[in-house]
């Protein structure tokens, strides 16, 4: 080979790694940039809240990817009528940053066991917010439960961007971006609302047995026909009868040991 | 049983209660007078999942001046695109990407919001109509329209985009099919794409 075409070869063979490095970074490129995405970082998946109680949750949200967005973090379905408050945070993580540099959101959940229709009412009365009829009776905002048995409620917290509403042009969708973590919240009963259930248990009871020992004693004198006065009248009279027997006794003897004096002393004479 | 013995059956039953509610109390009594030394354990596992959209994606799914009549018809990016979805070497530049902070494995689903609806009207384009495909092969890009899926109102948890993953790019195609005698005009919807842990249903 002479050195012109060692030379040619040498620059082909450099053209083709330049060729080959230009693919590699165009691929790269083509994936890595330009991408509009969320991180959301949690550290938590249930949590034990008592009835009544407020218990909270950190949610950490950040963009790993090169494209700003703002973004939120959202409870699914079955956990929204817990959250305390109607609108989450809106966040702007930084762009091209990991989960240490995450914009934390806190969502706060407060179970109301059993929520009564006038309660309701009040509330929505004073703070004006719907119709106060509409609502009422939403199978969500209720639970019923088995006493002594926490109860579960599963469902998930999503991560997305917020992003102005609608397309324009033609047909299409608009594309939504969620992370979803799961959240369980367990909502435990205090122990004095178990007190006072023992109690009214204990109570019924007390109060069944006393009628019961009634009627069982009311059903037995019915059945024998008598009532305890008379039981008691009847012993009366036949102890009267037994003393006077008694004293009959008394005489009668008496008049027996009379006449054998008697009899005794005409002999003697 | 006489006056007698009640009284003392009372005074048995009243002894007994006491000792038990002391049994109780008696451990958390000693308790705060022993001299145990104690230290705190901590353990705080943190699970991050990350996950992106091509830009053509987040623009939007377009179908732009579509015939009636016509069964799978590309999607544009966006409303205005008007070469379809594809790159120079016609491969689809709609992708959703894990970013590598994700350390759990991850399930990716999709769902629309409702049928494509017409603009201030109640017409629709049922969802029968509207389907996406997903390849999880790097490249070559092209999902096929053969066994693709239509889009249902709630995640389609038996048909994932990606299953089990917490690394990948994961390249997407959309059809859509207009039917004879379909109205004419502007039809709109909402496609929602979700990674969740793959222990836990998407959506759920």
């Amino acid at each position: 080979m002479t050195s012109k075409n060692r030379l040619l070869f040498s620059i082909l063979r450099l053209k083709g790694l330049v060729i080959g490095l230009f693919i590699l970074v165009l691929s790269f490129y083509s994936v890595n940039s330009g991408t509009i995405g969320v991180g959301l970082s949690y550290n938590r998946e249930a949590l034990k809240i008592d009835e009544f109680h407020k218990g909270c949750v950190d949610y950490g949200i950040y963009n790993p990817f090169d494209t700003d967005i703002n973004a939120t973090v959202e409870p699914s379905d079955p956990l929204k009528p817990y959250l305390t408050y109607k609108n989450p945070e809106v966040v702007f993580p930084e762009k091209l940053k990991g989960p240490i540099d995450k914009k934390v959101i806190t969502l706060c959940f407060k179970p109301k066991i059993i929520r009564l229709p006038y309660f309701k009412l009040g509330i929505k009365s004073i703070f004006n917010e719907e119709t106060p009829l509409k609502g009422f009776f939403n199978s969500t905002n209720w639970i019923f439960q088995i006493p002594f048995m926490p109860t579960t409620i599963k469902g998930t917290i999503v991560a997305s961007q917020v992003k102005p509403e609608g397309t324009a042009g033609g047909t299409g969708a608009t594309v939504n971006l969620g992370v979803g973590a799961p959240l369980e919240l367990v909502i435990g009963r205090k122990i004095y609302f178990f007190m006072f259930l023992f109690s009214v248990v204990v109570i019924i009871i007390l109060i069944v047995a006393f009628f019961k020992r009634r009627q069982l004693k009311l059903l037995y004198l019915k059945k024998t026909g008598k009532t305890e006065e008379q039981k008691r009248e009847k012993m009366r009279q036949l102890q009267e009868q037994m003393k006077k027997m008694q004293e009959q006794q008394d005489k009668l003897q008496q008049q027996v040991e009379e006449t054998d004096k008697k009899e005794q002393g005409e002999n003697n004479a | 049983m006489n006056k007698g013995e009640k009284k003392t059956d009372l005074f048995s039953w009243s002894i007994a209660t006491l000792l038990i509610s002391l049994a109780g109390i008696m451990p958390a009594v000693l308790g705060a007078s022993s001299s145990t030394q104690s230290t705190t354990g901590f353990a705080n596992i943190t699970k991050n999942v990350a996950i992106g959209l091509s830009s053509d994606l987040a623009s939007g799914i377009g179908f732009i001046n579509l015939d009636i009549n016509t069964a799978d018809n590309n999607a544009t990016a966006g409303t205005t695109g008007a070469n379809g979805n594809f790159n120079a070497s016609s491969n689809t530049t709609f992708w959703v990407t894990i970013n590598d902070t994700t350390n759990t494995y991850v399930d990716m689903c999709t769902k629309d919001n409702q049928s494509f609806t017409l603009a201030g009207s109640a017409t629709t384009l049922e969802n029968g109509n509207f389907t996406w495909q997903a390849d999880t092969v790097g490249t070559p890009v092209l999902p096929n329209v053969t066994n693709s899926h239509a889009f249902a109102t709630s995640y389609d948890t038996s048909n994932l985009i990606a299953n089990n993953v917490d690394t990948g790019v994961y390249y997407m195609r959309f059809w859509l099919d207009v039917q004879d005698g379909q109205e004419t005009g502007s039809y709109y919807t909402q496609v929602s794409i979700q990674a969740k842990e793959n222990s836990t249903t998407c959506g759920s």
